[in-house]
Parts: C-alpha cells; sequence; structure tokens
C-alpha cells in the first residue's frame, strides 16, 4: 500500500482535529458556563463563558448541597440498570424465541410485536393501565411500560435469524438443549447486537422524563432529567414570595452545572461500548 | 350606579377602575367596583369587604395596590382559630422551581400544617407538563380534594367537567355568604369574575396581579436622550432609540420580542385589551386600525435596527443589566420579581401618546390565575373546612397568616432586620420551593413591598398611579367561550406568528387583511358570536 504523502496527513490530522474541537467546544462552553461566577456573567450579558476568568464551584455546591441532585442522579442510575437488564432480558429472550422456526404460536406473536409499531397506547390509556396495576408513584411505572421496544426486538430477531443454522443443527445433534443453544451458542456471537440495544435501553432510560412527570407524585421520586429541566425553568419562575431569593449566581451557571452533573453517567459509560455500537449498527443495517 | 351598558361604555373608553379598588384594601372606593358586579346580573359575585390591614404607606386613591417602605411592624391576625380538621388536604398544583422539601424535612411544611390544624399535601406538576398530568388524572378519577384550573394552557371542555366532578361552591360564596370567609371576600371582582363558569362559582379565585405586561428599561441605556420616559410620540421614541443602538458593540433599543413589542406599542396607539364592545358587538384588536398602527411602527423599529437582532435570544435579563438591551417586556409579577433581583438602574415606561391624536391606554391582566375547585366526592362539611383553610391561606399582606405563608417562621427562614425581611440559608431552600406550587392554588391580593429597596416599591406604585387613568379591563372576563377553551392557543400561536412574520419582514403588511379573514374563519368569528351571547345575558 502506497504510504500517505505528508501534506495528505497534515490534512487528515487538521479536518480531525477541527471536527474534534467543534465536538467538544459544546461540553467545553458547557464546563466553562458552569464554574462562571455572577459578576463575570453579567459582563458578558449571560452568555456562555469557554475560560472564566474566575473559576468558580459555587454552582456545583449550591446543587449538590441540597440532595436534591444527587438523589435523583442515583435514581437514573439506578433506574437505567435495573430497566436495561430487564428489557435486555426480555427482548432477548423474545427476540431469540421469535427467530426459531415452529415455535408455538410464533408468528402471532411477532405480529402482536409489530402491531406496537403502528398502534402505540395513547397517554390516558397507558395512565389508567399503569394505576390499576398499581404502578403510580412507583419507579416499576417507569420501566415497565417501556420494557419491551418492538423496534429492538426485531433488530435482534433479524441478528439471530441470522447466525449459521449449521451450528445449531450440530449443537443439536450433540444433545443441546434450546436453552443452552441459545446461552452457549447464540448469546456469545451476539455481544454487538446487545450492546447496541442495551445502550438504547440505557440511553433511553437515563432519558425518562414525560412518565415520570406523568406517574410519579412525589417529587422524592424524579429522576435527574426531570429536576435538569425544574433547574432550567427556574430562572423563569414567576409566581412566588414576595422576597425572592437572590440567588449570588447566574441561571446559565446552575443550568449548565446540571447539565454536567447528568452528562457524567453516560459520557463515562459511553467509550466501553463505542466498539460495540459502531459494530451493531452497521450488522442492523446490512443484515434485514 | 351605572347601567351595564354604561359601565361596559365606560369600560371601552378607558376610564374605569372596577376592580382596582376591589383589592386595595381599607381606603378602596367602593363605588367604582360595583361596575363589576353589574356584568353578571344572574349570578351574584361575591360581596367585597375589604380586609384589615396595616395602612399602607403610599395612597391607594387611584387603585394601586397597598406599597410599605417597611414590612409592617404590626400585623393583623385575620384568622382567630385553626381552620382544619387534623385531616389530610390534597391538592394538584404546578411549579416553576425545584421540588420543595418533604414535611419530614421542612420547618415550613411543619409550621404550616400546625396553623391549619391539617396535613397539607401537593402533588405538584413540573412546569409545562400540567395539562397532561391533569387529563390522566381527571380520566383516572381519582381526584384530590383540590384542583387548580389554569386560564391558559388550553384545558378542555372545562364547563362539563366542573358540573360533572367539582362543587358549586355559589351557596358558600355568592353574595353576603363568602362573609364567612373574610379573606377571600377581599379577593376582589375582578378575581372572582374568572371563578365563574355557566354561571356559577364553581373555584376559589388564585388572585395574582391585576395589572398587565410593562415595558421595563435599564435608565441608564436611555439617559442620553433624556430618560425613558421623556418621549412625545412613537416617532420620537424611535428617532431617540435609534441614536442609542450600536451594532458594533452589540447594543440595541428592543429584545427580540416582537408581538410582545408589538403589545406595549399597541397601549401607546390606544388599541383594545384584545376586544372592544361598542353597542353589544364586539370588535378584536386585529380588526383595529390602532393594532395594525402598532403593527407598522413595530415594522418601523425591525427596519432601523432598534431589536436585538437574535429572535432566539434567552439572556435578556442580562443584557439589560450590562447596558446591551435598553427595553424589555415583563409580566407586572415579572416587574416586582426584576425589582427584587435586578440590581441595574430599573425602569418602565408609562404609556404615551403615538400620534397627537392617540389616546393611550394600559391593557389590565385577568387578576388571576384562573381557580381551585373541589372535588364532588368531598363532602358538604369538608368544602367548609376546605373553604375555610384557602381563606386563611388568601390572607393579605400585612397579617400574621401572610407572613407564615410567604416567609415562614420568623428566626427559622428568616429575620427581621432594620425593618425588611431576610431570609436565612433554610428560608432560602424551604419557604420559595413550597410557597410557588401553594401559590397556583390559592393567592392573596398583591401588595407592593421590595425588601430593601423602598425606591423601586415607590417605581411600582409610581407606575400605577400614572397609568390609573388609562387602564382597560378585558370585557370578556366572568364570560365563556367553549371556541375560547378548545382553539385560544393555536389561534393565538396563530396571531403571535403572523405579527413575528411581519415585523421581520417575511411577510407584509397587505397580507394582514386576508390573515384577519382566516384567523376569524379559522375560530375567531365562533369566540366572537359566542362572547357577545354571553354578554347580552349579562
Amino acid at each position: 500500500m502506497e504510504r500517505p504523502t505528508i501534506a495528505g496527513r497534515t490534512l487528515k490530522f487538521v479536518v480531525l482535529t477541527a471536527i474534534t474541537l467543534a465536538v467538544l467546544y459544546p461540553f467545553g462552553l458547557a464546563l466553562g458556563t458552569s464554574l462562571t461566577g455572577k459578576a463575570e456573567s453579567v459582563a458578558n450579558g449571560g452568555s456562555y463563558v469557554l475560560f472564566p476568568s474566575d473559576p468558580t464551584l459555587e454552582a456545583y455546591k449550591v446543587i449538590l448541597s441540597g440532595g436534591t441532585v444527587t438523589r435523583s442522579v442515583l435514581i437514573s442510575i439506578g433506574i437505567t440498570l435495573v430497566g436495561t437488564a430487564l428489557s435486555l432480558a426480555c427482548t432477548v429472550f423474545l427476540g431469540y424465541a421469535l427467530s426459531r422456526r415452529g415455535v408455538l404460536f410464533g408468528k402471532p406473536i411477532l405480529l402482536m410485536v409489530l402491531a406496537t409499531f403502528l398502534f402505540t397506547p395513547g397517554m390516558i390509556p397507558s395512565y389508567l393501565m399503569v394505576k390499576e396495576l398499581g404502578m403510580i408513584d412507583t419507579y416499576q411505572a417507569l420501566i415497565v411500560p417501556v420494557l419491551v421496544n418492538a423496534f429492538n426486538v426485531v433488530v435482534v430477531r433479524a441478528f439471530f435469524q441470522n447466525l449459521p443454522e449449521e451450528l445449531f443443527e450440530a449443537a443439536r445433534m450433540d444433545g443441546c438443549s434450546e436453552w443452552r443453544m441459545m446461552w452457549r451458542i447464540a448469546l456469545p456471537l451476539s455481544k454487538a447486537v446487545i450492546a447496541v440495544v442495551g445502550l438504547f435501553y440505557a440511553v433511553s432510560y437515563w432519558n425518562t422524563f414525560f412518565n415520570a412527570i406523568l406517574y410519579l407524585n412525589d417529587q422524592t421520586k424524579h429522576p435527574i432529567q426531570v429536576v435538569l429541566r425544574q433547574y432550567i425553568f427556574r430562572g423563569n419562575a414567576q409566581a412566588g414570595a414576595d422576597i425572592g431569593v437572590i440567588s449570588s449566581l447566574p441561571t446559565a451557571s446552575v443550568q449548565m452545572a446540571v447539565l454536567i452533573i447528568a452528562l457524567i453517567p453516560i459520557v463515562a459509560v459511553y467509550p466501553f461500548l463505542q466498539k460495540y455500537f459502531a459494530k451493531g449498527v452497521l450488522t442492523g443495517a446490512i443484515k434485514g | 350606579m351605572h347601567s351595564r351598558r354604561g359601565f361596559l361604555g365606560l369600560v371601552a373608553a378607558g376610564v374605569t377602575v372596577a376592580g382596582l379598588a376591589a383589592c386595595s384594601g381599607e381606603g378602596g372606593t367602593a363605588g367604582v367596583k360595583k361596575g363589576g358586579a353589574d356584568l353578571s346580573k344572574k349570578l351574584q359575585l361575591p360581596t367585597f369587604t375589604a380586609a384589615k390591614i396595616p395602612t399602607p404607606d403610599l395612597p391607594i386613591d387611584a387603585g394601586q395596590d397597598p406599597a410599605y417602605l417597611k414590612y409592617p411592624e404590626t400585623l393583623v391576625k385575620s384568622v382567630a382559630t385553626p381552620p382544619g380538621d387534623g385531616s389530610k388536604i390534597t391538592a394538584l398544583t404546578q411549579t416553576w422551581d425545584v421540588a420543595p422539601p418533604t414535611v419530614d424535612k421542612s420547618a415550613y411544611l411543619q409550621a404550616l400544617n400546625k396553623a391549619l390544624n391539617a396535613q397539607w399535601e401537593m402533588n405538584i406538576v413540573v412546569g409545562d407538563g400540567y395539562p397532561d398530568k391533569f387529563n390522566a388524572i381527571i380520566a383516572s378519577d381519582d381526584l384530590p380534594d383540590l384542583v387548580w384550573f389554569p386560564p391558559n394552557q388550553g384545558l378542555q371542555r372545562v364547563p362539563e367537567l366542573l358540573e360533572a366532578k367539582f362543587h358549586d361552591l355559589t351557596p358558600h360564596l355568592s353574595g353576603d355568604a363568602i362573609k364567612k370567609y373574610p379573606n377571600l371576600a377581599n379577593l376582589g371582582d375582578t378575581a372572582w369574575k374568572s371563578a365563574v363558569t355557566n354561571g356559577k362559582i364553581f373555584g376559589v379565585a388564585v388572585a395574582y396581579s391585576r395589572f398587565g405586561q410593562v415595558f421595563l428599561t435599564n435608565r441608564e441605556f436611555w439617559k442620553p436622550v433624556g430618560g425613558d420616559n421623556a418621549f412625545t410620540s412613537a416617532d420620537d421614541f424611535l428617532e431617540k432609540a435609534k441614536t442609542l443602538i450600536d451594532p458594533k458593540k452589540n447594543k440595541y433599543a428592543l429584545e427580540p420580542a416582537y408581538a410582545n413589542a408589538v403589545h406595549m406599542f399597541s397601549h401607546w396607539y390606544g388599541a383594545p385589551n384584545t376586544w372592544k364592545l361598542e353597542g353589544g358587538k364586539l370588535t378584536h384588536q386585529y380588526e383595529t386600525a390602532e393594532y395594525q398602527a402598532a403593527i407598522e411602527f413595530a415594522i418601523k423599529c425591525y427596519k432601523a435596527g432598534l431589536f436585538w437582532p437574535d429572535p432566539t435570544l434567552t439572556t435578556i435579563k442580562e443584557k439589560a443589566a450590562n447596558g446591551q438591551i435598553g427595553a424589555y417586556i415583563e409580566s407586572f409579577p415579572g416587574f416586582l420579581n426584576d425589582s427584587r433581583s435586578q440590581n441595574f438602574d430599573l425602569g418602565v415606561i408609562v404609556p404615551f401618546a403615538a400620534t397627537p391624536t392617540s389616546k393611550p391606554v394600559f391593557n389590565m391582566a385577568l387578576g388571576s390565575v384562573g381557580f381551585t375547585s373541589i372535588n364532588k366526592k368531598v363532602d358538604a362539611k369538608r368544602v367548609e373546612m376546605l373553604l375555610r383553610v384557602l381563606d386563611f391561606m388568601a390572607a393579605p399582606f400585612g397579617t400574621e397568616e401572610n407572613q407564615l405563608v410567604n416567609y415562614g417562621v420568623e428566626g427559622t427562614h428568616f429575620t427581621k432586620s432594620n425593618g425588611d425581611l431576610v431570609f436565612t440559608d433554610r428560608g432560602k431552600t424551604e419557604v420559595p420551593t413550597t410557597q410557588q406550587p401553594i401559590s397556583f392554588v390559592i393567592g392573596s391580593p398583591a401588595a407592593l413591598f421590595i425588601p430593601g429597596k423602598a425606591d423601586r416599591t415607590k417605581l411600582i406604585h409610581d407606575f400605577q398611579t400614572k397609568v390609573a387613568p388609562m387602564v382597560q379591563q378585558r370585557v370578556t372576563t366572568g364570560h365563556f367561550s367553549d371556541t375560547f377553551t378548545q382553539k385560544n392557543g393555536e389561534l393565538s400561536t396563530m396571531g403571535n406568528d403572523m405579527v413575528k412574520d411581519i415585523v421581520a419582514g417575511r411577510k407584509s403588511m397587505s397580507d394582514w387583511p386576508e390573515f384577519v379573514k382566516s384567523w376569524m374563519a379559522k375560530g375567531g368569528a365562533a369566540m366572537k358570536a359566542e362572547y357577545e351571547a354571553s354578554i347580552a345575558k349579562g
């Protein structure tokens, strides 16, 4: 293979650096603004600050001292871990079963799964169902109604269907049970798709917002996204006490600090899943 | 006493201060207030009785809110005994703040519960999720004792819902019956009208500012042209503002809120407060020459580069604070908030005549943020107890009850310093976050008190004094239109979008007549007919 020229390598370096900076810039801006004090924010007309001249952790102190943000981050982590594990288990089992030929009621079940693509339940029927199941004001309400996503089932099923049938036949001839075939053959070969579907689920659980507002009355159970929104609204609050709390912090600093806190867990996990993510998405794209 | 038509004529002429007096505490001019009751002949609105409050430091003769330069030294006790029966009281409400601490961690809620002899428990919906949660809870039929009905969040089929699921409170509140609840009797006609549906009082009005949007300024910005109230006409404003802008230094006269700016300009041209009533017939502001003149003036301002160029700007207050924006628009409670929290030289533009023939006006707001209804499943005895609890929480400024609800407990949540109140750290955490959702369930009439900033209190009071001869109420308050509840959101977005498009040059003023026709066809005409029929019934 021809060795790239110095000009070519320089161009690549410049382009990739530019793209990296473009991606990092908003994060830097959020981080910089979260570290900005009141005087500097006013002097900047409230605009975002990349490099604060006098960085302060005041916004983080204010947010974390109340305990609300810490609690809501822990709640979100819990919902994400438990929800993703349960969703993955249900999706993988269902996808595997539906990928096998001759499964009892396989077709009707598949149609029922696909029907949820076309007919998504409305807000009020969902609320009534959750209420009837006694899940109002419980964390289950954030997991059970969204436990299985039809799109993910279809992706997983398609992946399993494309595994070489000979592997399963050979295992069967050796007396392997269906359970062992899934556990020992299908799953080890499907790490990429499981990782990507897991990431889909994890991101959606982490971003849980509307269901939390709808199903949770107790504000102490709210996940981080709801709390984040509260902090964004807070700057616009109007109906309040006659003596307002005159914060020494600019609204933008507090908002950006909450944003950074909300970003940390996903940013921490993503690099470890990233290699599977790219592979899994491509696999789903070319095998149908 | 004015006849109904006579009264409405006065409203249209913009000279009435009905309702202003209703909320002005002792010393209110009851004679002017009576005009409001004439609008609802079938239903007797709750009889206004001014509550006892400490004597305000500034006059209230022109319908101003009671103003205090220092926190009153002696408070009035407005409720003799705790109103509750020890039971749990549940309420559906909203907040724009962060979650309040739970009762076990909140000395504020514990003190409130003790004073109420109740266990106050709120289901608090975050920000704009209220209509969704409201609909879901209504559908589940799992209603709390008290449900807040916001006036502007597009709730559907409200009259049917009220009839089916909520108590008709007319026997408890109409006429002199309200005297059992003296603080509710002090809310005033303007607020109470918003709690009337189908000729019945279906809830307790949630009192809020009666004054509408204002044009706030950074006075430093306008000093080179003689100040923010030295304009002789709209063109004079334009010419002076042009000399102050400097795009190179990111300095502009106006925030980029085109529709709100048109609303402010419409004050100068004397456009109606949404609807104009003449001889029983309504005319929408869109149909008036005054409103169209206001849009045309906004176009001139846009072309002259007065508006901040990025219409998505969110840091308006900060830009006003550092002198990059000269004027911005706020609600009246927003004016009070900024008076407390902003340290720049805050000013406010008093509406002036746009042309030698214009008659400037000032549009009043609803005087309430909707009403709070009582679940029909609640028995009659409990209804009275709930009304007593709401009466306690509606106590006006200057009462012991108001101090507890708004500021908490002295020593724990606030301290007094040089005659002003200062929140303690605990107060900052517990009080505003809990008081805000309460303020949507029940409010008290506005009072002007800016701790430590008596000059700001004077500024607001002075503004209220100057606009008193120009105020115009909404002629449709207390009247119901199905089309309004179902389509007002869509119609109002349609109108605002059109105004923004025209001001920003994406559409032209020649498109306006066609737009008005289409707006009317999409619901404006139906709204007009329904309101006219309701007004004709009296």
